[in-house]
């Protein structure tokens, strides 16, 4: 290669300039232009062309004259795309009889498609399989081999084969003057001798150099935002003093940190642009990279909805979909859904939820016409139909979502470049490719030149303007570890310094790159701060500049922003319940007692948390099911004794009758088993469950008890306290011989604490015991109790008089002064809650812990808990040891 | 002074032995670890081959600094500067590239070693890290329990659960995260078949009476063995049972269960404590006196009375036998369930390109034990020395791995490979992890795969002064010393010697409290006297993060920063809770919690009246709440406070909500919080952490709005926060590892760990095999004994690593230490002891008395009350500073695109690429073969030409071929007698000087024809609608028209760039080849 090299003002117009990529082909494109209308308002400029795209250029070109000259079907062969590349290694890994199943097959192209650049960029020594490597070498070679006899047999070429394949066509091209060549980290050894014929035959290949030697400043930070701050400051200062100037900001690795870079940027060069929802990030400064096209979200939106009516049907994918800015909302249909606990919600279950004129019924229809296999292309047509039944795109608001619209069209005409390559394909296999190509295109709003350019490291290479600041300089950033490839022999890697391999090579690229940061301006200035992961408690620059001067970067403060005056004002007052019957039933009540916020928010505001994603059968469904199953069967029996004084058959049947009762009016659910994502049997197996447990109920609980009947199901009842009525509804009240009377209360969770029925000032008082007994206007009542009816440990737990006849072990009983002392204490205590939320009371004042764990409204109602004590969930398991 | 352990210290720098180490705290492990990996640096061809592996990044990134600080040293002659010019001449610089230096955590080792075979180890080169899984392990237990093959056992495990589907799900995904541990069990024979399976339960018993068994016949004198033997058999024979026991004692063997339950029965109660009285049930007559009094006699001359309570314990947990095959066809069903969960697992990642370390580590051990050797061989050849830190934290998945390696290695050429495994088994305390401390013990003893290592202990102690180091000898030592309960030994406690002289202000302080704000006064005051002095290392060491809460208030109180890498969860910022409730109120309009939430928020402020009347708006229009926010405006039903407020939020948010689908919920969000000012309002907001908790929900919001918002909760509790680095360090007990502070307070220490639901299934591994037991359902259940006695062994290692847990915090003090623990005190007044899983039981049981006079006095007058709760406020901004209404927005949309096929005009597109690249081509070559088609063909099959459209495109283009060949304009442009031609040469030019507009301008084809005039023609393949004349004509002059301004400014660029000679006449014209047609402008 020559080692001639010019500077900047001396290219000319009739010179080819090959830069390494597309961006930096334009970058270049506006830098020298900047050049040219310094002298005339209109210049003539160079050819700027990526490597690559010069090399394809050529052999177009090649192409053509070998055309013009045969008279027969000339025999060069056809130059496949990228995609086609990639389609085709796909079929020849996954017809290869000796490819192993495969459980990432798409990476799996990717690191062949790697393999082959490198082998076919250095010329990999072949064969590969009598040497001593792993597995994946010898299936590697075995797949090239394929691969190699596909590209024959059909007369195509890949891009790696580029310049072997001009090489053999050079008599045909025609000799560029002078290519001049951007400095790049590394030329490939095919690629060099492609340059080196050329030369041969007249081309002069000149490299590009810049006058400055710069004297580096070099700055030292904590974080690496306080590197990007400070070089937005820099940067800005020096555009107020001299707007010309071309400024560089160098951001390695940029693609994993832009938008924290961006928002530094943002914050000191455009901070009005944070305020506006469509506002682009400012004409000032520039960042190289873009977001992924599937990061917007109306393409995203898109493919979901063309994944909607191909992938099931999620409810996730359902929510994502129907929440496309192009759509119609639908109300209140996600609570719903998950207040149902779906997990499934089809594109016919959405259509449900949309009236009749909604552009889903005709995305439906659309959808429902497509074949089941057809061309590529033939697809991205279906698509496009489809969508467009939908109303997609709508309204596109800006710039951003024309240019990205304008992008989304491209990826789907690009389809039709399978369409010779895989023939008929499904659906399925289409919009794969397509979410796949959306998520690989580094889509970016293309605006006007800004002044000041942030770059990643491998753009910035050769970049000459006037200032420069090169960030990330911590130690490890450069240069990048070496990395072998997995499917070339291991040792041939080594020996050659093939691709980032060895040390060797990612060495010699950063010293390349170092150099050329040195000279691309006159003013340099690089920073280093701790590593982003803050590991190490050393502070360390990169090898290159262990020893320069590093001083304390200048740290550029946020902006100030101007502390509101914060008032704190006693607002726990809502809004007085006028009516005397007060809502929310004992729950209310209970609520209250807890925390009143609680209560107000739950029954005055109607708030409740957001329904989080419930699988299978709700809990109060389970409960709903036992509580109309109990009271069925004690329909049926109306006693113990009546239970068992009854014929097995007989006792079989009301249980029948009381399974039937409950799942009949679980009916509703029954249905839903689809979209819950039911297993097989599921609501079977509930019943039969359910079935055994009232039987063992029966036996274990019922058994145990005094004689007694049941005389009341499903009671309504008022509680009168403080002048208040607040209505509620007892399960069941039994009686004993002796005119005794039982509440009972079904309950399918875990036994309650005993203690906490007893007292009224207990931390997690249980006042809905006490609100039956006093709501039941019948002095015969001595007892209230939960039936915790369940498969494991049932149980009925209350408070009794000591009167009161056989209920079982778990009853705390008071003595006769006791037990009304109990009924007086809880109904004053009773009547205080209902005056408080009858007042509006509403302060934040847990009771305990407990009662915030329970209720999930702390973002509304504020509570610290770093003041108070958070709730407490603590392990019991290891307590047993 | 020279360390007492010098010896050891030298040995462990042979390079050409393995060793295993036991370096308590403070021992200058990680110095050790250093010195080894510079000798094997010196031994190494390529600095790759030499690998030591650290617990987490942060320690590899410490000792990776270490060893460079030694590399960089000047003198010749030492250690580091003879590595680094050992590796420069074989062309290694080190120092420029230190990640040529191979220290890094197992997470990272083993994803390059399975990178190493991407297609052996199934995971892909590219596939992305999950690091929090849960939502995969989820749909995968998901997807298996709704797969209608599996009916039957899906029946009988949600039978199990009471038909709880979310329980069952969550059960499962809770496995699945740690399937290294279990998936290869559920292929082993003994889960498979029954009778096996019985008969490894028989050795797993046979295995732990052993140890009990070794441990009487070692600890008690021969003469109480037999006389305890005599008694027992006396009871028996009274009871007439026919048992008998065997002298010298019972056989280790589950045949023998009754013989050693008629021996504890005579000296233990049903309670496992030792019997002070006994009676005629255990077979003591009130005639048997001479019996009775040897019985007596014999417990309290017992040698080991607390190894025979213990004892008594572990017998009493141990199951029978045939409760093993009574369980099995349950456990069957389940682990099916398990194997296709796992199977769903990798599918799904497959399909997603998606890892979890956990499948990394199960692949990285399958390709150390493949058959593979080729594969094997390669990854072995790449490492010579492997260092491993921290190596009683091991998990046996990765023990597992580096016993394949070793294998391997024994199996090549080489023999100077070497493993290096250091640890403190005292600081195991990663069980929650898989960390298997047994592992220790057992390399020690038997090596790692055929490797002998050697075996060395360090006893210096650099870090502690003497009261300290004193105190946690005699508290742990004993402490640590329990008896045999499973099969695991208890580990070796290993005392230290402190190096570090002795200071007047070393302490070690316990202290204990009735009232918690007590103890978090007593300990903020010991701090901020501490502080006061100057004093800036000390730490506040808790069990769980949120056990620091208070003590973080208390010293913000007094104005002392603090520093929590994982104490102070962002997510109970009010801040950041307030800008979450932003993002789901924007995902999510039903969310009526998140948009209350706004309304209470300081920036907005609205009081509960107004609250509550837009709350009814939106109820009784049975709308949303932003609907209802707009309805009440524009009644005006609120009060003049509430409307300007709420008017201030509507107008703040209407355009962010608009532009919703069309932007990203994190940057609508941002844009919504900067233009209510939200940040103003809150003193503690930081715009750093701020930064990172919009990149998180950015991270969670697919489709551009957040789906998954558990994942995000979950996501944002992980943030880590930048503050000060000055402060005092709050930090979990597991996060202290490997840190040390002049002075460490260990607060709450009276309060439990984190509650873990029971899992599913338990198990643990015996010498022959695995024992496991499903989840009974009851205490009827025949599986239940079985899992009772897994639960016993495993709360049996949970204590013990308490005791480890406690030692780690204690350890990591280096002059003072102060223990605290708020006690319950009951209602009489008395202090109850610390709950028994509580570290306050593990230290206050074996401290000796001296270190306890603080907690003599541990119930201070103050009854145990409520704590105080703080006023019902609303804080909030003031008006109308902040919360003028912003400025309207302009975000009208700016033009409407409907959506029509864009292939048609892409393709049309392409086509007039494609001729003007043939125009091109053949303007310079002037040739043109018939063969044109096959070009064409080629360029249309690798373009974005729909297949169906080609060969329309195919018969368009030969037209055009025929007609440019015959055309006479076509010769014209193409005469190579022209001066000179230029095609495609670029321009650029300014549009507007002022503004600095530039634009590029490419025409097609410049000519300078021999009579000097300048050509500027460009082509065009647009075709007229109709066929006659007129339609040509108007076509024409329509053309024309429309490319006048580009074709002239093309002429005056041509003019300026100084390309035409000045006076040059330049013309232009446009030329179509489709219809030969040649128009001049
Ligand atoms: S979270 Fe706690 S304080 Fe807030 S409303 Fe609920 S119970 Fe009351």
């Amino acid at each position: 290669m020559s080692a001639i090299f010019i500077t900047l003002s001396e290219i000319r117009p009739d010179d080819l300039v090959l830069t390494p990529n597309q961006r930096s082909a334009r970058i270049w494109a506006e830098l020298l232009a900047g050049e040219a209308l310094r002298t005339h308002a209109a210049a003539v400029m160079p050819a700027i062309s990526p490597t690559t795209a010069w090399l394809v250029a050529l052999w177009s070109e090649a192409q053509i004259c070998a055309a013009g000259m045969s008279r027969a079907r000339a025999d060069l062969p056809r130059l496949l795309s990228a995609t086609q590349e990639r389609a085709l290694w796909g079929k020849v890994i996954a017809e290869h009889p000796d490819s192993p199943p495969m459980a990432a097959p798409n990476s799996l192209v990717t690191e062949a498609m790697r393999a082959w650049r490198l082998d076919q960029a250095w010329d990999c020594p072949k064969p590969f399989l009598d040497s001593d490597d792993a597995a994946e070498v010898n299936l590697y070679a075995l797949w090239r081999g394929q691969f190699w006899k596909t590209l024959g047999a059909n007369r195509w070429l890949t891009a790696a084969q580029l310049p072997r394949a001009l090489l053999s066509q050079i008599e045909q091209l025609r000799i560029p003057k002078r290519i001049v060549r951007l400095p790049s980290v590394q030329t490939e050894p095919a690629l060099a001798a492609l340059l080196a014929a050329f030369a041969l035959r007249g081309t002069q290949i000149v490299g590009l150099q810049y006058g400055h030697l710069a004297v580096a400043d070099y700055q030292k930070f904590e974080r690496p935002a306080q590197e990007w701050r400070a070089a937005a400051a820099w940067a800005k200062s020096i555009n107020a003093q001299n707007p010309d100037a071309r400024i560089v900001v160098v951001v390695p690795q940029l693609h994993a940190v832009r938008h924290e870079v961006q928002r530094a940027f943002r914050e000191i060069l455009a901070p009005h642009v944070a305020r506006d929802a469509f506002a682009e990030a400012g004409a000032q400064f520039n960042l190289s990279l873009g977001i992924r096209l599937s990061e917007a979200p109306f393409i995203a939106a898109m493919l979901d909805w063309l994944g909607w009516s191909q992938r099931g049907d999620d409810l996730a994918t359902a929510r994502a979909a129907m929440a496309a800015p192009f759509i119609p909302a639908a109300q209140n249909w996600v609570r719903n859904a998950l207040q149902k606990g779906r997990t499934k919600f089809s594109l016919r279950d959405a259509a449900a939820q949309c009236a009749a004129g909604h552009p889903i019924h005709a995305f439906i229809a659309a959808s429902g016409q497509w074949p089941k296999r057809c061309a590529a292309s033939v697809w991205a047509a279906h698509f496009s139909a489809a969508l467009a039944q939908l109303g997609a795109p709508g309204q596109l608001p800006d710039l951003a979502a024309q240019q990205a619209f304008a992008a989304w069209e491209e990826m789907l005409a690009g389809l039709a470049e399978l369409d010779g390559m895989l023939g008929e394909i499904s659906a399925r296999a289409v919009l794969d490719e397509l979410n796949q190509r959306c998520r690989a295109h580094d889509f970016q709003v293309e605006g006007k030149d800004a002044p000041i350019q942030v770059l990643g490291l491998y753009e910035s290479i050769g970049f000459p303007c006037d200032a420069m600041w090169v960030s990330g300089m911590s130690d490890g950033a450069l240069p990048e570890p070496a990395e072998a490839n997995a499917f070339l022999p291991l040792a041939w890697q080594l020996r050659a310094h093939v691709g980032r391999a060895t040390p060797h090579v990612m060495m010699a690229a950063a010293q390349s790159v170092w150099d050329q940061w040195h000279a691309a301006a006159p003013q340099l200035i690089l920073s280093a701060a701790q590593a982003i992961d803050d590991a190490a408690d050393e502070w360390l620059p990169v090898s290159f500049a262990r020893n320069a001067a590093w001083r304390a970067g200048e740290i550029v403060p946020a902006a100030v922003i101007p502390a509101a005056q914060i008032e704190p004002i006693f607002d726990d007052l809502g809004v007085p319940f006028l009516a005397a019957a007060l809502p929310g039933g004992a729950t209310m009540l209970e609520r209250q007692a807890q925390c009143p916020f609680q209560a107000y928010a739950a029954h005055r505001l109607q708030i409740e948390p957001w329904p989080a994603p419930m699988l299978g059968i709700t809990a109060m469904e389970r409960g709903n099911a036992i509580h109309i199953a109990m009271a069925a069967l004690f329909g049926q029996c109306e006693s113990y004794a009546q239970w068992q004084d009854a014929a097995p058959e007989t006792q079989a049947q009301w249980l029948d009758l009381a399974l039937a009762e409950a799942r009949s009016a679980m009916e509703p659910f029954e249905r839903s088993r689809r979209t819950r994502g039911w297993p097989q049997d599921y609501a079977d197996g509930f019943f039969e469950q359910l079935r055994e447990t009232l039987a063992l109920w029966m036996e274990m609980i019922e058994s145990l008890r005094a004689p007694y009947r049941v005389v009341a199901r499903e009671l309504p009842a008022t509680l009168a306290v403080g002048g208040h009525t607040i209505n509620v509804r007892l399960d069941r009240v039994d009686e004993t011989a002796h005119g005794q009377q039982i509440i009972v209360d079904y309950k399918s969770g875990k036994p309650k604490s005993l203690t906490a029925m007893l007292d009224p000032a207990h931390a997690s008082a249980l006042p809905q015991l006490p609100i039956y007994a006093l709501a039941h206007a019948s002095a015969a009542v001595i007892a209230v109790a939960y039936a915790h009816v369940r498969a494991e440990a049932p149980s009925l737990v209350g408070v009794g008089d000591a009167a009161a006849e056989g209920l079982g072990k778990r009853l705390a009983t008071l003595d006769a002064d006791g037990w009304q002392h109990w009924l007086e204490q809880w109904r004053d205590a009773l009547a205080e809650t209902a005056n408080n939320f009858a007042r509006g009371q509403a302060g934040v004042v847990p009771r305990s812990p407990l009662a915030c764990r329970d209720c999930q409204r702390q973002g509304l109602c504020r509570i610290d808990f770093q003041a108070h004590e958070a709730p407490i969930e603590e392990e019991l398991n290891d307590a047993s040891a | 002074m020279q360390a007492p352990d010098h010896l050891e210290r030298a040995r462990a720098l042979d390079i050409s032995q393995s060793f295993i180490v036991q370096a308590p705290a403070g021992s200058g492990k990680t110095e050790l670890l250093t010195m080894r990996f510079l000798h094997a640096l010196l031994a190494v061809e390529r600095p790759s081959e030499v690998v030591a592996i650290t617990f987490t990044r942060k320690a590899a990134a410490e000792m990776r600094s270490r060893i460079r600080r030694f590399l960089v040293d000047q003198d010749p002659a030492s250690i580091g500067a003879r590595a680094c010019a050992h590796h420069l001449a074989r062309g290694f610089d080190l120092i420029a590239q230190p990640e040529q230096l191979r220290v890094l955590n197992f997470d990272i080792f083993f994803r390059q070693i399975a990178s190493l075979a991407p297609i052996s180890s199934g995971i892909a080169r590219d596939a992305q890290v999950e690091e929090d899984a849960t939502a995969l392990y989820r749909d995968a237990a998901l997807e298996t329990l709704q797969n209608a093959a599996l009916s039957q056992q899906v029946a009988t495990l949600l039978s199990r659960l009471e038909f709880q589907l979310d329980q069952a799900v969550g059960l499962i995904a809770d496995l699945l995260a740690k399937r290294d541990q279990w998936l290869a069990m559920t292929y082993a024979p003994e889960t498979q078949d029954a009778a096996l399976a019985a008969q490894i339960v028989g050795q797993a018993i046979a295995q732990v009476l052993a140890v009990l068994r070794g441990a009487i016949l070692s600890d008690l004198p021969a003469a109480q063995i037999s006389e305890w033997i005599f008694l027992a058999n006396f009871a028996q024979s009274t009871l007439a049972t026919g048992i008998v026991c065997s002298a010298p004692w019972p056989l280790a063997s589950p045949d023998t269960l009754d013989e050693w339950h008629a021996l504890f029965k005579i000296v233990t109660t049903q309670k496992g404590e030792l019997r002070k009285s006994i009676d005629k049930n255990a077979g003591f007559l009130a005639t048997s006196k001479a019996e009775k009094a040897r019985i007596q006699a014999l417990w309290v001359a017992f040698a080991a009375p607390a190894m025979i309570a213990a004892q008594s314990q572990a017998l009493s947990v141990i199951p029978r036998l045939r409760d093993a095959a009574a369980a099995d066809h349950v456990l069957g069903e389940i682990l099916t369930l398990l194997r296709y969960s796992a199977g769903n697992l990798s599918a799904a990642m497959a399909r997603r390109n998606v890892t979890d370390f956990t499948a990394i580590a199960i692949a990285s051990r399958s390709l150390m034990h493949s058959d593979d050797a080729k594969t094997r061989m390669t990854i072995a050849a790449g490492i010579a020395h492997l260092l491993v830190d921290e190596f009683q934290d091991t998990s046996i998945t990765q023990f597992e791995f580096l016993e394949g390696l070793a294998a391997t290695w024994a199996q090549s050429e080489r023999s100077d490979q070497t493993l290096f495994c250091v640890g403190d088994p005292m600081q195991s305390i990663y069980r929650f992890r898989q960390a298997e401390v047994s592992l220790f013990t057992r390399a020690q003893e038997q090596g790692i795969g055929g490797r002998r290592l050697q075996s060395l202990t360090l006893a210096a102690n650099f870090r502690s002064e003497p009261v300290i180091t004193n105190w946690v000898n005699a508290t742990f030592a004993p402490a640590m010393a329990t008896p045999a309960f499973g099969t695991s030994r208890p580990v070796h406690f290993a005392p230290s010697i402190a190096m570090v002289p002795a200071s007047a202000a070393s302490s070690v302080q316990m202290q204990a409290f009735a009232v918690r704000a007590d103890e978090v006064n007593f300990v903020a005051d010991a701090v901020e006297a501490a502080w006061a002095q100057g004093e800036r290392s000390i730490a506040l060491l808790v069990r769980q993060r949120r056990h620091a809460a208070p003590f973080v208030a208390a010293l913000q109180a007094r104005a002392i920063p603090t520093v929590s890498a994982d104490a102070l969860p962002l997510a109970e910022r009010a801040w950041a809770r307030d800008f979450l409730n932003v993002v789901l109120a924007l995902s999510e309009r039903e969310d009526t919690l998140a948009w209350a939430a706004l309304l209470r928020a300081p920036w907005c402020g609205v009081m509960l009246p107004d609250l509550t009347l837009t709350a009814e708006a939106a109820h009784t229009q049975a709308c949303d709440w932003w609907r209802g926010i707009e309805s009440v405006l524009q009644a005006n039903s609120l009060s003049s406070d509430g409307q300007a407020r709420l008017g201030a939020l509507h107008a703040a948010l209407a355009p962010c909500l608009a532009a919703m689908g069309w932007r990203n919920v994190a940057d609508l969000a941002e844009a919504a919080w900067a233009r209510i000012d939200a940040a103003a309002c809150y003193a503690d907001f930081d715009a750093e952490s701020f930064a990172a908790l919009v990149e998180v929900v950015r991270a969670h919001a697919g489709a551009g709005r957040v789906q998954d918002r558990l994942a995000l909760l979950r996501a944002v509790q992980k943030i880590t926060q930048h503050g000060a680095r000055d402060g005092v360090q709050v930090l979990t007990l597991h996060k202290a590892k490997g840190l040390q502070f002049n002075i460490v307070a260990m607060p709450q220490l009276a309060r439990l760990g984190r509650n873990d639901a029971p899992p599913l299934v338990r198990w643990q591994r015996f010498e022959r095999g695995a024992v496991v037991a499903p989840a009974p359902r009851g205490s009827d259940d025949p599986a239940a004994p079985i899992f009772a006695w897994l639960k016993a062994l495993d709360a049996h290692e949970n204590a013990q690593e308490r005791t480890r847990l406690a030692y780690v915090g204690a350890t990591r003090a280096k002059q003072r230490l102060l223990l605290t623990a708020t006690l319950k005190v009951d209602d009489h007044g008395d202090a109850v002891v610390a709950p028994q899983a509580s570290l306050w039981a593990v230290i206050a049981a074996h401290s000796p008395a001296q270190w306890q006079a603080g907690t003599s006095n541990a119930v201070a007058d103050v009854a145990l009350g409520a704590a105080p709760v703080a006023p019902p406020l609303l804080r909030r901004a003031s008006m109308p500073a902040s919360l003028a209404a912003p400025e309207a927005l302009q975000a009208a949309p700016q033009s409407c695109a409907s959506y029509q096929n864009p292939a048609a005009q892409i393709a049309a597109r392409a086509f007039g690429t494609l001729v003007h690249t043939w125009l091109g081509q053949w303007g310079r070559s002037g040739k043109w073969g018939e063969a044109a088609q096959a070009w064409l063909e080629d360029a249309l099959a690798s373009g974005k030409t729909p297949a169906a459209l080609r060969p329309q495109a195919i018969r368009q283009f030969q037209t055009m071929v025929t007609r440019v060949a015959n055309c006479p304009h076509a010769k014209f442009i193409f005469d190579p007698d022209h001066r000179w031609v230029r095609d495609e040469q670029s321009f650029v030019v300014t549009t507007d000087l002022a503004l600095q507009t530039l634009q590029t301008l490419r025409p097609d084809r410049l000519i300078c024809d021999t009579g000097g005039e300048v050509w500027v023609i460009d082509y065009k393949t647009s075709t007229p609608n109709g066929q006659d004349e007129r339609a040509l004509g108007e076509f024409l002059t329509e053309e024309k028209a429309q490319y006048r301004e580009t074709m002239l400014r093309y002429a005056a660029a041509v003019r300026s760039s100084g390309l035409a000679a000045p006076g040059a006449t330049i013309r232009c014209a446009l030329y179509f080849p489709l219809m030969s047609e040649f128009a001049e402008i």
